[in-house]
This record gives C-alpha cells, structure tokens and sequence, in this order.
C-alpha cells in the first residue's frame, strides 16, 4: 500500500479514537435538544427549521473539527516528535503531509455523514420529505471540509502555535463565507481601498460556490454547473495549499 | 559491497533561529569524521550538547549539513534508497497514544515497505524477544518509559535494517530492561547489523562496542579501539574524562 494511504488510514483511526466520537456524540445531543424545543417553538416550520439548523451545526462542528485536528496535529507531530518514526523511514515527506491532511478531511467526513444521517433519521420521524436538497447540502459541506482542511495545514506550518493557526483558518473561513461582499466592498470603494480590499477576494477560499443548497431555493438556476465547478475550485484550492505546505515542509528541519 | 556502513566527513551544522529578524547561529557539528564499517557497533559517547543526536539526525536527513560529505551505505543521507537500510530508535520513541505495539509494528511495517503477511511473520516473535508479548494489545499511552523503549526497538529492527541508529537505547531502563536490550542489541550485530549507537552509558559501550569515537563539542575529538579498554576495565572512562574535561571545564 502507498505510504499515503498508509498514513490517512493511521491518521483517520488516530482522529476517530481521539475526538470524533464525541463530536458525533454532542451533536446527537444538540441534535435532539433542538428537535424538542423547535417542537414547541417553531410551530409550523418546525421541519425547515430543523433541517437548516441542523446543517449549520453540522458545518460549524465539522470545519471547526476539522481545521483544530488538521492545525494541532501537524504541530503535535513535530512538538512530539512522533514524526522522527515516520521520516526516518523510506516515506516522502510529501507523502506525510497528504496522509496526515486525507486521513484529516476523512474522519471528519465520515463524521459529517454520520451526523446528516442521525439528522435524516429526525427528520423522517418528524414527517419530513426526502429530496436532493440534504444529499446536495452535505456534499458542500464535503467540498468545504476539503478546504479547510488544507487552509488549516497551510497555517499550522507557517504560523507559530495552535492557537494562531487556529485564529487565523477561524477567521479565513468566516471571511470566505463572505467573498461576495468583499468583491462588491472593493467596487463601490474609492481611492486605495480596491486596491487593499480585491486581493482579499481572489485569496480567500470562496465558500458562497459551495453553498448548494442555496441554488434549489432559486427558481430556473441549474445544478450541473456549479457542481462541476464548485468540485474543481474546492480540490485546485485545496491542492494550492497543500502544494505550498509540502515545498515549505520540504525545506524543514526536525 | 561497501565495507563502510556510515560515513560523515567534515561535517558542519550550524543550527539557525531567528527572532525578530535577527539571526543567532549555534555550530552542532564542527568538522565531524565519523566512518561506521559494515558489521560493527561503533559507540558516541559525548557530553550533552556536543553533537551525537545531531549527527544521527543528520544520517537520516532529518537535519541537513550545511557543508561535509554524508552518506548511508554510499548513499545520500534521507534518501529513501538509504532510508529503507536504517533503522532509528531516537532517544525517547514517541507513539501514537492509543497505538498499540501490534499496531505500531503493523504501521511502521508497512512504512517500511513490507506486507502484511511479512509483519505477521515478523511481528509477534519480535515482540516476544523485546519483552511486550504480553502487552502486544495496550495502548501505548499505559507503557512506562522501559516498555516504549522496547517497543521503540522493535519497530527499528522490524524491517531488517542493516544499520541501526540507537540513540541512548537503555537510558532510563531498569537493570533488567537494560540486560535484555544489551542483550538483544549482541545478537542482531551477530546477525549481521551495523549499529552505531550513542550513549551516556560508559558501561554500555564497553561492554557493546568494537570501536568507539569521543565526540567534543562537534568534532571527533578521540577514536579509541576495543583492545585499548578490553585487557583494562574502566580504562574506557579515564581516556573519556580525560578527552572531555578540557571543554568541559571551560562551559
């Protein structure tokens, strides 16, 4: 088996073993708290309510995972020295990097799955519809992982401790949410302000291309394309970051 | 085939740390000549800090030199065509906290290219002969520092390497675990692995090693033969005290 997939599968038990069972655990716990209050409080969006509250925990929980294990396990790894075993052995320190970032992106995807499930099974038993809006949702939500998980990586090497890496994916997600507005800010701006501002806007990961969902609720729009494309931003992205962490891992010295 | 395991020849490693745009420079490796023959378990002994953990890092590829001749075998060091006849046991193995030794071995097996029938084969008699059998399902995070050392050894001779990097392989050990390692550490050199193995222990390396190099504040400082200590116990001391305490006194 390639060291890669050696060392995703490792890195994905290591992860499950660790701390996604008890993301999952708390969020079956969320889960069901706000299927109770919403029962009493919304009435009768009770379902929609449901449905987008849930995603929105699902995403929060699984990037904020997913970018904390892949910034405090890349530095874990060096501070612990766990990774003397694994370079002195024939493994490509590139090989590393991938392993640790796929097996990273997996287990929180496998926990992203496990908790849209655990959401589907609510929803059904409150009466709800199956259709391709949670499947899509779920899909962005994969696509979002992908990213942030490399955005993470990429600081965890260039930043100085956990807590910067993490402050500063925390803060390029929050942003990359909102690189519509930004692009919008930098056009209406005069004088040096476009100049400071548009940079920000081809930077910064655009999360809007995978927000899926969205696209059903506009009468008309199309799925096929921004699917295809929201696929290939998120992997080139992604594969950009990682492809300057491993130059910049390269040159490291442990 | 060549008859030297290990070669370092004028070796220099400035280690490098920069804050706030100033750059400090501390030398680890200052000229170092170190030549490992095929066969032989070649001990560094050094006072801390003199550059023993640096050269074996630097063997590895794990920190490069900055000027010098490295090479594993003929081979450039971290190379994985080098890599894949070294085996290391850094000075305190670190696993992963709920990897258990069957697993470990299982990874680092396959890390090192071999299949999974080769580290079932393998696996379960190593373990037996380092002392974990009876812990081969525990996690790590319940080892005491003896059974991680242990298990540190066995995934370092695992893939049959035909150089093994020890670094401190019995510090911390209690009497038994230090006998067994010992031990164990004489029947794989007659097996036929090169060991190049750095110590604290004087003891360790004279009852060990063929040759040994007294390493002083990154140079080779003193090469000194077996037959110079062997007709003379507690010679090996003397010639180290009497090496270092130079340097030492001055730090």
């Amino acid at each position: 088996m390639a060291p890669v997939l050696i060392l995703a599968a490792n890195a994905w038990r290591e992860l499950w073993r660790a701390r996604f069972i008890s993301v999952v655990a708390l969020f079956g716990g969320v889960l069901v708290y706000m299927s109770l209050l919403l029962g009493v409080l919304a009435g009768d969006v009770e379902l929609r309510v449901l449905f987008d509250m849930g995603l929105a925990v699902v995403e929060v929980m699984t990037c904020g995972a997913v970018a904390y294990c892949a910034a405090t396990g890349l530095i874990q790894e060096m501070e612990q020295k766990t990774l003397y075993l694994i370079l002195a052995r024939p493994v490509p320190r590139a090989a590393f990097l991938g392993g640790r970032y796929f097996g990273t992106v997996a287990a929180a995807g496998t926990a992203a799955a496990a908790m849209v499930g655990a959401q589907a099974l609510l929803l059904l038993a409150k009466g709800w519809h199956p259709g391709w809006d949670l499947p899509l949702a779920f899909w962005g939500i994969l696509l979002k992982l992908v990213v942030t998980g490399a955005v993470a990586t990429l600081l965890a090497l260039i930043s100085t401790s956990v807590l910067s890496a993490m402050t500063m994916t925390a803060i390029v997600w929050v942003l990359g949410h909102f690189v519509g507005e930004i692009r919008f800010l930098a056009e209406r701006s005069a004088g040096i302000l476009p100049a400071l501002i548009s940079p920000a806007a081809y930077i910064l990961p655009n999360f809007a291309l995978l927000n899926y969902r969205d696209r059903l609720d506009i009468p008309g729009a199309g799925l096929g394309e921004p699917l295809l494309w929201g696929f290939l931003y998120a992997v080139a992205y992604a594969a950009v970051c990682l492809g300057l962490t491993a130059a910049l891992f390269r040159r490291k010295e442990f | 085939m060549s008859t030297t395991a290990l070669t370092l020849k004028g070796v220099v490693k400035d280690y490098e740390r920069s804050h706030l745009g100033r750059v400090t420079r501390t030398r680890g490796l200052d000229g170092l000549d170190l030549e490992v023959r095929t066969g032989e378990i070649f001990g560094l002994l050094g006072l801390n800090g003199n550059g023993k953990t640096t050269a074996m890092k630097t063997a590895l590829g794990l920190l490069r030199a900055n000027a010098g001749v490295v090479e594993v075998f003929g081979r450039a060091p971290g190379s994985e065509e080098s890599l894949r006849d070294v085996g290391f046991l850094p000075e305190l193995p670190y696993f992963y906290p709920s990897m258990t030794p069957r697993e470990a071995l299982a990874f680092y097996g396959a890390l090192s290219g071999l299949s999974g029938a080769e580290v079932a084969e393998r696996g379960g008699p190593l373990l037996a002969r380092v002392g974990l059998a009876h812990a081969a399902d525990r996690p790590a995070k319940e080892f005491s520092k003896g059974m991680l050392q242990r298990l540190g050894l066995a995934q370092a001779v695992l893939h049959k390497p035909r150089l093994l990097l020890l670094d401190e392989p019995v510090s911390g050990l209690d009497p038994l675990a230090v006998h067994d390692v010992r031990k164990l550490l004489r029947e794989l050199n007659d097996e036929g692995v090169t060991m190049l193995l750095a110590s604290h222990s004087i003891s360790d390396v004279e009852r060990l090693c063929h040759r040994v190099g007294i390493v002083v504040k990154g140079k080779m400082a003193r090469l000194v033969e077996q037959k110079e200590w062997a007709a003379n116990p507690g010679h090996l001391e003397t010639i180290f005290v009497e090496t270092v305490r130079p340097s030492a006194e001055g730090r």
